[in-house]
């Protein structure tokens, strides 16, 4: 049952086996899995529950509605980089594009080095990455679901010989649509919105949404009771309380949002790690103007992606972006403005994203939300540099006339002998616009709880009954998209608590 | 409708919308009141840092011309091109955190204007007729391009209706590439 916002009136309190805080990609998989054998579990999601039907495919609606702080959460530093999340039942994966990669293996190979989890390997991880795919359909798109974009980005990186592979995404039937970040109006991407809730919800599982979790109680070191406040969806203020006792508890609001909580809530402070190591997959995008329509934005939001340099840490892909968000991202205003985005047909959108090599932190405000800090290296600045290089190198090969840039005073170049000027510029980090929608490392697994907040099953070191199974438990850069590795450590976390349910459920 | 910003802020709001907004000769939907509205409404969705660092940016971008350019009228009283002029000091300015500002407040207005009818169809942007083409709506569906689709299937893409995962060798360094 989802019980919205307004249908509450008047104070709450429920039990629970298991209380989740959050319904996105770690939240919503865990609780399902949980559900379906059994376990009495209740879904507590601060954003609102809206189905296909209220989907807008135009930001001025979607983003109020979809959106963490309507897509303004900026992390600090030089640069401010631009930072957005989904807020909603079924979290980031309703807005997000849908690519599903396993944990590379050079990735868990580092976890195992580094973090003592030794048990991540391929191998054993293979089982969780398989039930994932299945439960949320993850599969290549058709020909016909891929636009002229993607036709012109798979036979440029052919012409240089660069390694490109077709997304996997979660998807049934995609039809190319291109509204994936704004909710897929048809409910083809496979969200945990559409799959793993209604089989939580199913097997009685109980879903408050416009419910913020506050602060969580613990009593001889376990955690005991949530309190949450239920929100007016309009004004975000508090209108009832919500308390939820429950004999495990399992934090997934994010890599921003949880370590907060805990924050708060005095909880797990031994490690010292609670709120550091934040790593954000830092973005820039270049915009290649052609001399044909592209009209990129018709046919699928991301069918491949560039694994050439993933080594040197970057991943390069073409991403659908509305109009409103590409003249965002561009220093024109005015008429110079129009006269730009007259050629949108003409335009392709292509982005990078850079291995974190630095980490951050997140700080929890006086007033009780997470402030994110991120000062980007200078490994990542020259990577951020070079990835746009690429970029245009793979714009103009692809037939780009123009590439717009995403530096202050280096704007556009108009050919490929012009990509030295890129390395010739001397461009300092204030002069990058840098975006992301990744965020991982803030309480960190690992086998020492000394360097890591939880293990390997997501499980606190210090709280025992406390699971953490958003990306904030990813220990190092992903350098791949995370959905997927949410959900399998979830699901993995979820058949530990199945297979000791005694200890913990009993 | 409840406003989210002070009568004050509104006025520099509303002064920035008429810099901000792109019109041409020939092409000016009056659009400046859904603007306005949007640029509300977004604010009230802002974290409480930002509920205090947008005003406080946009009274720094309104009495910055009397401060920084000894002018005698603030930026909500300047002409439209001076106030332009002013502006662009702003997105060229040295000092990044003008930038990001002029940054912040290009995402309070252009978002209405670029999700207007009348402008997305100006700039060829019709999702709708799209969004019916590919999901058959009063016809048989189509494929999202053409082109792209007859490419694709060439390259063998329907073939293969679950591509494999590409597997370790992907990730290893020392990979040739193809």
């Amino acid at each position: 049952m989802i019980t919205i916002g307004e249908q509450v009136t008047r104070d709450i309190q429920e039990t629970a086996e298991v209380c989740v805080i959050g319904s996105g990609a770690g939240g919503g998989s865990l609780a399902a899995e949980l559900a379906e054998a059994g376990v009495e579990v209740v879904i507590l999601e601060e954003g609102g529950y809206y189905t296909s039907k209220e989907f807008s495919p135009h930001p001025h609606k979607a983003i109020p509605q979809l959106y963490r702080d309507a897509g303004s959460s900026t992390i600090l530093g030089t640069p401010a980089i631009i930072f957005s999340e989904g807020r909603c039942v079924g979290g980031s994966t309703v807005i997000n594009g849908g690519m599903c990669w396993r944990t590379p293996e050079r990735v868990l190979h580092r976890w195992r080095r580094e973090f003592g989890l030794e048990e991540m390997t391929p191998e054993n991880l293979e089982p969780f990455f398989a039930k994932v795919e299945e439960r949320i359909n993850v599969a290549p798109q058709s020909p016909e679901s891929l636009g002229k974009g993607d036709m012109l980005f798979k036979q440029a990186a052919d012409k240089l010989h660069w390694l490109i592979h077709p997304n996997r995404r979660n998807q049934k039937d995609c039809t190319g649509e291109d509204a994936c970040v704004f909710g897929c109006p048809t409910d083809r991407k496979q969200s945990v919105l559409i799959t793993y809730i209604p089989r939580a919800m199913a097997q009685g599982a109980r879903l408050y949404a416009d419910t913020r979790a506050v602060k969580i109680k613990a009593q001889n070191g376990r955690a005991t009771e949530v309190v949450a406040q239920v929100l007016d969806r309009q004004t975000r203020k508090k209108r009832h309380t919500l308390t939820v006792k429950a004999k495990v508890i399992v934090l997934a609001g994010g890599a921003l949002q949880t370590p907060c909580l805990l924050m708060g809530s005095g909880l797990a402070k031994k490690s010292g790690q609670v709120g550091k190591n934040f790593l954000c997959h830092p973005n820039v995008k270049v915009v290649g103007i052609f001399e044909d329509e592209v009209r990129y934005w018709a046919g699928v939001h991301q069918g491949h992606q560039v694994h050439e340099f993933l080594e040197e840490g970057i991943l390069m892909a073409i991403g659908g972006v509305h109009p409103a968000l590409a003249a965002l991202g561009l220093p024109q205003y005015g008429r110079r403005s129009l006269e730009l985005m007259e050629q949108w047909n003409h335009m392709l959108v292509a982005g990078a994203l850079v291995d974190d090599t630095t980490t951050g932190k997140i700080v929890r405000a006086p007033w009780g939300q997470p402030l994110a800090f991120y000062q980007v290296d200078h490994v990542e600045h020259e990577r951020l540099i070079r990835a746009a290089a690429l970029l245009c190198e793979l714009l103009f090969t692809a037939g780009a006339k123009k590439c717009l840039l995403p530096f202050t005073y280096l704007q556009e170049i108009s050919g490929m002998d012009e990509i030295p000027k890129i390395y010739e510029a001397g461009i300092k980090l204030s002069e990058i616009e840098v975006l992301t929608v990744h965020a991982f490392g803030t309480t960190r697994m690992g086998r020492d709880p000394r360097r890591a907040v939880v293990n390997g099953f997501g499980e606190c070191h210090e709280v025992k009954n406390l699971f953490i199974t958003d990306g904030g438990i990813i220990p190092t850069s992903l350098g791949v998209n995370p959905q997927e590795t949410i959900m399998a450590l979830a699901t993995r976390a979820g058949q530990y608590l199945l297979e000791n349910r005694a200890r913990y459920l009993g | 409708m409840a406003q989210n910003l002070s009568p004050r802020v509104r006025r520099i709001v509303r002064a920035l919308i008429e810099v901000v907004k792109p019109r041409k000769p020939g092409f000016d939907p009056p659009v400046e009141e859904e603007m306005l509205e949007f640029a509300d409404t977004f604010y009230g969705y802002f974290p409480w840092h930002m509920k205090v660092g947008l005003p406080l940016g946009l009274y720094l971008l309104e009495f910055g011309p009397l401060i920084f350019q000894g002018s005698l009228l603030p930026f909500s009283r300047m002409k439209l091109e001076n106030r332009d002029r002013y502006l662009q000091g702003w997105v060229d300015s040295k000092i990044g955190l003008r930038r990001d500002l002029v940054k912040g407040m290009k995402a309070l207005c252009l978002p209405a204007y670029y999700s207007n009818p009348e402008v997305m169809a100006h700039i060829g942007f019709d999702l709708e007729a799209h969004l019916r083409k590919v999901n058959g709506v009063g016809q048989p569906s189509e494929p999202a391009s053409a082109e792209a689709c007859a490419f694709f299937r060439k390259q063998g893409y329907d073939q293969n209706p679950r591509i494999p995962y590409p597997g370790r060798d992907a990730f290893k360094p020392g990979r040739q590439a193809r």
